[in-house]
């Protein structure tokens, strides 16, 4: 596909209007860094005034999943990134492949994920009626865990779809390498990593020592 | 502006292995932290587990916006919106926490 | 003569269609990514939820009256007063100018053709809407009756009104500021024309600038502090449950981080359009231009760090509670930088009082009053006093109604030759005005008086000592509604009889006065060049010639 295609109003060069994406989507970012802050703040408090029920029930998930996925999508993060900056030099192959590989990691963290929840609950680790501790302070720990790896997980769902499209787009050539959406996705894909590198040690090697 | 946007610059048959080099160090480096802070949380440091943890974690996050997001090579702009974000959420957390940390009894 | 650039294949102008008549059917209309039309767009929304709102507080006003209530139920007056928040915050006062004026004037301001993703533009005012509509579900289907503050742990857990509705109204609503946030940062970085440096542009562009930064980064905490209501209310996740260790005050922090700072978004627009108008109503230089941009972006920067303000008796601990009062000092300062600027622009003007210079001189007295009692209540000791009383509530429409709805009267008038094509009947226009700054006025001013003796905000009913101030109050908010309904008359006529604005009526500066009235789909049909700075109504250090009427230089000729 040619790059004139991928050109949209008001830009005059595409250059320029890739520029305008990344500028665009770094600020998008910002605020989902606040979005998610404004949470861990929640966890933040709820830790400092309860710190032993909390802590109580922080070592109560599964840090084997935790850890595994925390690798998967690092390496997910590092496949995205091959995928972008191949992309940018114009090495079709390469990016296509680290596309396809994101994805497949991606798609695994979820199923692990989804494992991984089924063992919670199981686990009676949902707090409700049949919530399985009692100290003051572990509903709390597992609300903050409940609520943070599930809105992380609806943006990881919402990522791996954006990058299966520039997969399929980009194999079909229907989308050029230079375009900005590779490098829009990608740098999304890592705010998504990002968020998961904060929260491995708040949800899984709390108070483990 | 100090460097061409990326799109125009002539695509070179050699680059493939400067790319890997430098992402898949960073990904090397990235498990290698993982493995640190995982052993470190189960080593009782008393209060310092947290603030260890949170650094690596730290590490971890600016080696990935350093080197996979390039905010070294791209524009300063870029690393004024992240500075900015990190900046405000740091407001957050000290003016919240001079009220919990500092209530009476 | 500049260097302009001219466009192939353009014919002179004048015989170029306008914006207007780019499509007339109602789906060319609401599938358009022209910045303009998404506007007009924005400003049938806002007009809509405007009303409501308003209607809201009609009915509350009117029963009022009595100390006793006339003729609603408790349950009844919880959710008109909660309405009346929801709506008038969200869907009317944050998207007013920035989603109407910003949207069709910023690009045209710095010289392009449209905004920097217009696609998310439109998208983001099908956004407003989907919130809107999740809002008004709400309300039909019984309503709300938590305030607009959502206070925890009524709404978590007590509250038997439909509060998810709401939050999920209010929660997607914010992505379309959130999206207007990134669009202006991008636009004004991105796409200002040659010549436009940043030390160039209109203040009423710096001014959606910095109110786009408070967008992008108060917006998401207020989303998941919604959410988080959702997750205790829907899925039983304790967070704000004290029973379960919850802190009361967490949801405070997270509500106010947000919702502080979200006054500036309703007033930093309004003080763009204010010294657009002052300058060009009193054919002045503005006075202090670099320290109107300092103190907008510091307003916007300092106005993060003062939210426990609203937590003084919340049981927040007297040190933090020092910090926010001293913080909250500092930020009266450059509110007061620009107040005095726009007082020194007056100084040797040639000053008229057309419409848009009464709205903008009315902004200036009513802000300031606003603002004067902003700083009463950052005193620890006054706020004990006076906080959740009519004081704070006088306080706040002070500058919300007094200042950014008089504003946005302002930019209406001002702009309406321009978006429109057509100009208004100017005596109306000064009648409404004034009428409204009475009626302003006498709603408000003996609410300030109600709360020093002690009437508390949001209650139901009163002692009878305090009737009088309530009738006055009813009275003036009477003669207020009158002013307001007003406008939609003489303007809407004037798109039928008025007479036609040429380019520029008002003989202003600025690029949107330098293409026709109204403008063709890509806003210039010369890529404009700017070669001098803004306001340039007269010469550097002259005062204007008393006899006769200074005519600005233009910035460019086509």
């Amino acid at each position: 596909m040619s790059e004139a295609a991928a050109l949209r109003e008001p830009w005059r060069s595409l250059p320029r209007q890739r520029e305008a994406a990344t500028l665009g989507i770094w600020v998008f970012l910002a605020s989902e860094a606040l979005f998610f802050s404004g949470a861990i703040l929640g966890y933040a408090f709820s830790r400092y005034l309860h710190a032993h029920g909390f802590l109580a029930a922080a070592r109560e998930t599964n840090v084997w999943f935790g850890t595994v996925n925390t690798i998967v999508l690092l390496t997910s993060s590092f496949a995205m990134a091959m995928a972008a900056q191949a992309g940018d030099a114009r090495l079709r192959r390469l990016s296509l492949v680290s596309l396809a590989a994101a994805v497949m990691l991606g798609l695994s963290f979820l199923i692990l994920k989804g494992f991984e929840y089924r063992e919670d609950i199981e686990k009676h680790l949902a707090p409700g009626a049949k919530f399985a501790l009692e100290l003051q302070g572990a509903a709390l720990f597992f609300s903050f865990y409940w609520v943070l790896t599930g809105v992380h997980a609806v943006h990881l769902t919402v990522g791996v779809v954006l990058i299966a499209r520039l997969l399929l787009e980009a194999s079909r050539r229907e989308l050029p390498l230079s375009s900005p959406e590779i490098q829009v996705t990608a740098l999304y894909w890592h705010l998504v990593d990002i968020i998961w590198i904060i929260l491995y040690p708040l949800l899984y090697l709390a108070g483990r020592a | 502006m100090s460097r061409a946007p990326a799109a125009t610059r002539a695509p070179a048959a050699g680059r493939a292995p400067s790319i890997w080099r430098r992402n898949l160090a960073t990904w090397v480096t990235l498990v290698l932290l993982v493995l640190l802070t995982l052993a470190l949380a189960y080593l009782p440091l008393g209060r310092l587990n947290l603030p260890v943890a949170l650094v690596i974690a730290a590490a971890k996050a600016a080696l990935v916006a350093v080197v996979f997001m390039e905010l070294r090579t791209g524009r300063p702009l870029f690393r004024l919106v992240a500075g900015a974000a990190l900046f405000w959420i740091a407001i957050m957390f000290v003016l919240a926490f001079a009220d919990i940390a500092m209530r009476a009894g | 003569m500049s260097d302009a650039v001219l466009e192939l294949g353009h014919a002179p102008l004048g015989s170029r269609l306008s914006y207007l008549d780019a499509g007339r059917t109602l789906w060319s209309w609401l599938t358009s990514t022209d910045h303009k039309r998404v506007a007009i767009l924005y400003a049938a929304s806002i007009t809509v939820f405007f009303f409501i709102g308003a209607g809201a507080i009609a009915a509350v006003r009117l029963e009022l009256i009595s100390p006793t209530g006339l003729f609603l139920s408790d349950d009844a007056y919880n959710k008109l007063f909660t309405l009346h928040g929801i709506v008038m915050v969200w869907f009317f006062l944050i998207p007013s100018i920035p989603n109407t004026f910003g949207n069709f004037l910023l690009p045209m301001m710095i010289g392009a053709p449209d905004v920097a993703f217009p696609r998310l533009n439109l998208f983001s005012w099908y956004l407003n809407l989907a919130g809107g509509l999740f809002t008004l579900y709400a309300v039909i289907a019984g309503g709300v009756d938590t305030g607009w503050t959502f206070y925890t742990p009524f709404s978590t857990m007590f509250s038997n009104s439909h509060v998810l509705a709401a939050a999920a109204g209010v929660f997607i609503a914010g992505f379309a500021s959130i999206a207007t946030g990134v669009n202006f940062i991008v636009t004004t970085h991105m796409l200002r024309t040659q010549g436009m440096s940043w030390f160039r542009l209109p203040l009423f562009v710096w001014a959606l600038y910095a109110t786009s930064l408070v967008l992008v980064l108060a917006t998401p905490v207020l989303a998941v502090t919604l959410l988080l209501i959702v997750a205790e209310r829907w899925l039983g996740l304790p967070i704000f449950d004290a029973a379960h260790g919850g802190d009361p005050l967490l949801f405070q922090h997270l509500f106010w981080f947000y919702s502080h700072p979200a006054v500036y978004i309703m007033v930093l627009p309004a003080m763009g359009v204010v010294t657009e108008v002052i300058t060009c109503f009193a054919r002045r230089r503005v006075f202090g231009y670099a320290f109107m941009v300092y103190a907008l972006v510091a307003i916007a920067a300092i106005g993060f760090f003062v939210w426990g303000h609203h937590m003084f008796v919340a049981g927040q601990s007297r040190y933090a509670s020092i910090v926010f009062s001293f913080l909250s000092f500092v930020v009266a300062v450059p509110s007061a930088i620009k107040v005095l600027n726009w007082t020194a622009t007056l100084y040797r003007g040639q000053i008229t009082f057309e419409a848009p210079m009464l709205y903008a001189l009315g902004f200036v007295g009513l802000f300031t009053i606003g603002g004067v009692t902003g700083l009463f209540l950052a005193s620890i000791p006054i706020d004990v006093q006076v906080h959740d009383t009519y004081f704070v509530v006088a306080h706040f429409h002070y500058i919300m109604v007094g200042g950014t709805v008089s504003a946005f009267f302002a930019a209406l008038h001002f702009w309406w030759p321009k978006i429109t094509g057509r100009l208004y009947d100017e005596a109306w226009a000064r009648f409404a005005a004034i009428l409204m700054f009475f009626g302003f006025n006498f709603t408000f001013f003996p609410q300030f008086v109600l709360g020093y003796l002690g009437n508390p905000r949001r209650y139901h009913v009163y002692p009878p000592e305090f009737q009088v101030y309530h009738v006055m109050s009813t009275v003036g908010a009477s003669v207020l509604a009158a002013a307001y309904l007003l406008p939609p008359f003489y303007l809407l006529w004037s798109l039928a009889r008025g007479a036609r604005a040429g380019d520029d009526p008002w003989g202003a500066t600025g690029l949107e006065w330098r293409t026709s009235s109204p403008p063709p789909t890509e806003n210039f049909l010369v890529v404009p060049v700017v070669t001098r700075g803004p306001y340039e109504y007269h010469e550097k250090g002259d005062a204007p010639a008393a006899e006769r009427r200074i005519h600005h230089r233009t910035q460019s000729q086509p």
